[in-house]
């Protein structure tokens, strides 16, 4: 879903998800705010796929009272943590804490079927008009202009998360790995993944790059 | 009918390495659905994902698209499901177990060592991306506009989208 909402950003060390306060997590997909700063809600709107996020906390906190604020930063810190989308995660870890496993599955379908079933009708219609020149030549500005909006994901979400001096360093590595040295995207996750990990390990205290939290 | 195994197969592979977002999944997706099974061509592909930004919901059910033109109707159903299927099972166990998770001291460690490696395979992801769609001067400065507007501006970027598609289907 494309719900672009923009804030000022300030880091939060330690925890990438503070918990346990009563937060504002601001407007619906479609409705922009104005920017005013408060830590927690900026987690919740990564970019432009995490205006589902945003979307989800309205719907599950605001208007149905499903969960709690407290409750909801928690299953999306987990979303966040585990391989998946984060949105369809969240559904999962909702439908599975309101019904059980009937909830999850009710949870992940309603969230993929109306873009599955719109997407899987596009493509029929892709298939048989995509190469008339009009819809080539439209579908190359959409593309490219897509790499600007998956740029702009990347920017935001390093600004967010990037809160170590030696980040920038297994960025890199992992570009490199999987451009450069054509590794697979599963070697290069396992492999720069687990040195991050150990060197990020428990007891070791590392230095943060204080110089970007503006 | 004998592609689908393989659909199952590869999104189920793809599933996992969604670690930060679906594009982390890019650079793989192109090598299996493109070089190894040649479901859809490489433009094709860059195409479908990029009108999939624009659809309701998660911003990878383009693969309903891709398993449709694989196998059909039950194509397109068995690639979502093994698309979601592996990590959802995996979410919900995990969150199942989050309450003991959450006092385990490597679980920080391992959310502080992914998060930069998931930037890392976000754009991998578009740089592989980029090479199908960024392939001019033209292309370069729509790619470009749409960067800056969208980190110096507040703006809708459905809207840029349908302003790129636009000046795409009078300039090129």
């Amino acid at each position: 879903m494309l719900t672009y909402t923009r804030r000022p950003t300030k880091k939060t060390h330690g925890d990438r998800i503070p918990s346990g306060r009563p937060v504002d997590f601001g407007s619906t997909p479609g409705r922009r705010q104005t920017g005013v700063d408060s830590a927690p809600h900026k987690h919740l709107r990564t970019s432009f796929g995490g205006g589902v996020v945003a979307y989800l906390r309205n719907g599950l906190v605001t208007k149905r009272g499903w969960l709690d604020d407290r409750a909801f930063v928690e299953l999306l810190a987990i979303s966040q943590s585990l391989p998946g989308l984060n949105s369809t995660n969240m559904a999962i870890l909702v439908g599975d804490r309101l019904r059980g496993i009937a909830g999850s599955i009710a949870g992940i379908a309603g969230l993929c079927l109306p873009g599955g079933l719109l997407m899987y009708a596009v493509g029929m219609v892709y298939r048989e008009h995509g190469d008339h020149p009009f819809a080539t030549a439209a579908l190359k500005g959409v593309a490219a202009a897509a790499v600007g909006l998956i740029l702009a994901t990347a920017v935001q979400l390093g600004k967010k998360s990037l809160d170590h001096k030696a980040d920038p360093l297994f960025v890199v590595t992992t570009v490199l790995a999987v451009n450069r040295l054509h590794q697979s995207v599963l070697t290069a996750l396992v492999a720069v993944g687990l040195i991050a990990t150990l060197y990020y390990r428990p007891g070791v205290m590392r230095s943060k790059s204080e110089e970007a939290h503006t | 009918m004998k592609e689908l195994p393989a659909l199952v197969r590869v999104f189920a592979y793809l599933s996992l390495l969604t670690v930060g977002g679906g594009m982390a999944a890019f650079p793989e997706m192109k090598i299996l659905t493109v070089e190894v099974h040649h479901w859809l061509t490489f433009p094709q592909l860059v195409h479908l994902y990029s009108v999939g930004q624009m659809a309701p919901g998660p911003n990878m059910m383009m693969i309903a698209a891709i398993g449709e033109w694989a196998a059909g109707v039950l194509g397109a159903m068995l690639a979502v499901i093994a698309f979601f299927g592996p990590t959802g099972l995996l979410t919900f166990l995990v969150g199942r177990l989050w309450n003991k998770l959450s006092t385990w001291p490597w679980r920080k460690s391992i959310q502080e060592g992914l998060a930069p490696v998931s930037i890392g395979l976000l754009l991998a992801g578009c740089f592989t991306f980029a090479r199908g769609s960024v392939t001019g001067l033209d292309t370069a400065a729509i790619a470009a506009g749409t960067l800056l507007i969208l980190l110096r501006y507040k703006i809708n970027p459905a809207l840029l989208v349908l302003a790129a598609a636009i000046i795409g289907a009078f300039a090129f």
